[in-house]
C-alpha cells in the first residue's frame, strides 16, 4: 500500500521489497541506491513499460509492478504480462 | 516590449531565492524543477537552516516561505518538468505533464544541485547499500526506515548529521567508517542484499551502508551548452566556470548553488539571490550598483572564477575523504573487482586496464570499455574515471574533461521526443 505522493520504489521499500531489477550483464540484483532518479538501480516494468525510474514515479492505484530482468522487454496492451510480482 | 523571460531549473534553496530575486526584479519567471514538490535537498534536511539574515528556520517551513514569496513575485512553477537538454540562444527542452517542448529564454539560470560522490568497493552494488541523500529522503522526506543496522561510510558534518536522522527514525548505526579509503579494506556481502560487513578485518552483520562522502555539482546542462568547465576538488570535483554572478562561459546561462560548487544551504540560499539579482542587472532591470546586489554579491563564495587558483578554504559539507582518494586503497585488496560504472557493471579493474593499454581521456575509456554510457550518463563514474587517469596516466587534472555531454541528460521515453505520449 502506497501512501499518496509515494514513489513506487519507496512503497516497496516500505513493504519489504530490496530487489528491483537483475542487471544484463551479471545478472546481479539491485534495489535503490539514489533514489533521485539518476543512478537506475531502481528500473523495474510498470503496467508493460520497462526501464521506468521507480524512485521518481508515484504509485498510483491498479498499477502493476514486475521486477525488471536485463533490458527488459515491453509488453503492449494485447500481450498478457508474465508472471507479475502484485503490490500489495 | 514584451518582459524579459528567465527560466530557472532547479526549485531547490539556489533556484528558489535566484527566482524570487529575479521575479521580484520584474522578470517573467519560470522554475522548472523535475521533483513534483519544491525544496530540494530541504525536503529532506532537518537540521534547521539559517537564512540570509540569520534566522533559524526549520527546512520545510523555509520551503513554504520560499515558494509563498516567489509566487507572490509573480513566478510561475513547473514541477515534476524535467529539462533534458540546453541549447545556446538559450533554449530549454523539456520533458513533463504539459509544457512546451521547447522553452526560449532571455535568461537561463541553472540550479540544478549536485549529486553524491561515489564511492567505489565489494559489494557496492548489493541492495542495502544507499548513498547519503537516498537515505536522507527514505528516513525525512517519505519516512520510511528501511532497514534496521547500519553502517555509514564517511565522517563530516552530513555524515553525522545522517547518524543522527538514523537514530531518530529507531535504526542503529553500528559504525561509522570514516572515508578515507587508503588503508581500509572494506567489503558487504550478502546473498540478496547487504547481510554483513568487513571493515579491517572485523565482520558486522548489518542490513544496510550509506555513502557519505560529499557531494559533486550536477551541472551536466550547461556543459550540453558548451560551457567551459574546470577541475575544484574544494568545490567536489568538475565545476562550471563562472563569474562571481554565475555567468558562465555560453552568453545567458548562469549557475547558481551547488551547480556551482559544493556548498552549504545558507551559502546556497545567497549565492541563489545574487545570482537572480546579477540576471536583472544584465536584462536592464536593476542598475548594476543596486544595493541589493551589491551586498547579495558579499555572501558569494567563488569557485570558479576563470584565472583563480584552487580555493584555499575547505568545503563545509564535504567528508574529509578527497576526491583525489577516491577510487583508494580498497582496490589493492580486491585486485579491482569492485564495480566503478554500476550501470553498465563495469569494475575498476577493467578501466585500470584501458588506462595501461593507453586510454588518456575519459572519452576514451568509455569507448573502450562502456563505463560512462550507462543511463546515468556518467554521473557516478566520471569523478572516479578523472582521479585514475590523472593517478595512473599522469594527466594533469586540468587536462582531464568530463565525457562529452549528449541529450537527453534524462532517460526519456522515444515517444516523448516524438511528440506522441500515449503513456502518461
Amino acid at each position: 500500500m502506497a501512501r499518496p505522493g509515494e514513489p513506487v520504489a519507496v512503497a516497496l521499500l516500505a513493504a519489504g521489497v530490496r530487489i528491483f531489477r537483475t542487471m544484463p550483464h551479471t545478472g546481479e540484483a539491485r534495489g535503490g541506491y539514489c533514489m533521485v532518479g539518476r543512478c537506475t538501480d531502481c528500473l523495474m516494468v510498470v503496467d508493460g513499460q520497462p526501464n521506468v525510474r521507480t524512485c521518481v514515479t508515484l504509485a498510483e492505484p491498479g498499477m502493476r509492478v514486475q521486477t525488471q530482468h536485463g533490458l527488459g522487454t515491453a509488453t503492449w496492451e494485447t500481450d498478457p504480462l508474465p508472471d507479475p510480482e502484485d503490490v500489495r | 516590449m514584451t518582459r524579459s523571460r528567465v527560466a530557472v531549473v532547479g526549485g531547490g534553496p539556489a533556484g528558489l531565492s535566484a527566482a524570487l530575486a529575479v521575479a521580484s526584479a520584474g522578470a517573467e519567471t519560470m522554475l522548472i524543477d523535475e521533483h513534483p514538490v519544491p525544496g530540494g535537498r530541504l525536503r529532506y534536511r532537518r537540521t534547521p537552516v539559517a537564512t540570509t539574515d540569520g534566522t533559524l528556520l526549520d527546512p520545510a517551513e523555509l520551503i513554504r516561505q520560499l515558494v509563498a514569496s516567489a509566487e507572490a513575485a509573480g513566478v510561475v512553477r513547473w514541477p515534476g518538468v524535467t529539462a533534458w537538454a540546453l541549447f545556446p540562444g538559450p533554449r530549454l527542452a523539456l520533458s513533463g505533464p504539459d509544457p512546451p517542448v521547447e522553452l526560449a529564454a532571455d535568461r537561463v539560470i541553472l540550479a540544478t544541485g549536485s549529486t553524491d560522490r561515489p564511492y567505489p568497493f565489494p559489494g557496492g552494488s548489493l541492495s542495502g547499500v544507499f548513498s547519503a541523500r537516498a537515505m536522507q529522503l527514505l528516513l525525512n522526506h517519505y519516512h520510511v526506515r528501511s532497514g534496521r543496522r547500519f553502517v555509514v561510510i564517511g565522517d563530516g558534518p552530513e555524515s553525522a548529521e545522517l547518524v543522527a536522522d538514523i537514530a531518530a527514525a529507531g535504526g542503529k548505526t553500528v559504525a561509522v567508517v570514516d572515508g578515507k579509503p587508503a588503508g581500509i579494506a572494506l567489503a558487504a556481502e550478502g546473498s540478496s542484499g547487504v547481510e554483513r560487513v568487513m571493515v579491517d578485518g572485523v565482520t558486522t552483520e548489518v542490513d544496510t551502508v550509506v555513502v557519505a562522502v560529499g557531494r559533486q555539482p550536477d551541472a551536466d546542462l550547461a556543459r550540453l551548452a558548451g560551457a567551459e568547465v574546470a577541475w575544484r576538488a574544494a568545490a567536489g570535483g568538475h565545476i562550471v566556470v563562472h563569474a562571481a554572478g554565475g555567468e558562465t562561459s555560453v552568453p545567458g546561462i548562469f549557475v547558481t548553488g551547488d551547480a556551482a560548487g559544493v556548498t552549504d544551504i545558507t551559502t546556497a540560499l545567497s549565492r541563489g539571490q545574487a545570482t537572480g539579482l546579477a540576471v536583472a542587472a544584465t536584462l536592464g532591470l536593476i542598475d548594476a550598483n543596486d544595493p541589493r546586489l551589491v551586498a547579495a554579491r558579499a555572501f558569494v563564495t567563488d569557485w570558479g572564477c576563470a584565472g583563480t587558483e584552487e580555493p584555499d578554504r575547505p568545503s563545509p559539507v564535504l567528508s574529509s575523504a578527497r576526491v583525489e582518494d577516491i577510487p583508494g586503497g580498497t582496490q589493492r585488496e580486491t585486485g579491482g573487482s569492485e564495480l566503478l560504472c554500476r550501470c553498465e557493471e563495469v569494475s575498476t579493474a577493467v578501466v585500470l586496464q584501458a588506462i595501461e593499454a593507453g586510454a588518456q581521456s575519459v572519452n576514451d575509456v568509455k569507448r573502450r570499455t562502456r563505463a560512462g554510457m550507462g543511463a546515468c550518463q556518467g554521473c557516478f563514474c566520471t569523478s572516479l574515471i578523472s582521479t585514475l587517469l590523472h593517478r595512473h596516466a599522469g594527466i594533469a587534472r586540468s587536462e582531464v574533461h568530463p565525457m562529452t555531454a549528449r541529450p537527453p541528460v534524462r532517460l526519456l521515453p522515444l515517444e516523448r521526443l516524438a511528440g506522441q505520449d500515449s503513456t502518461r
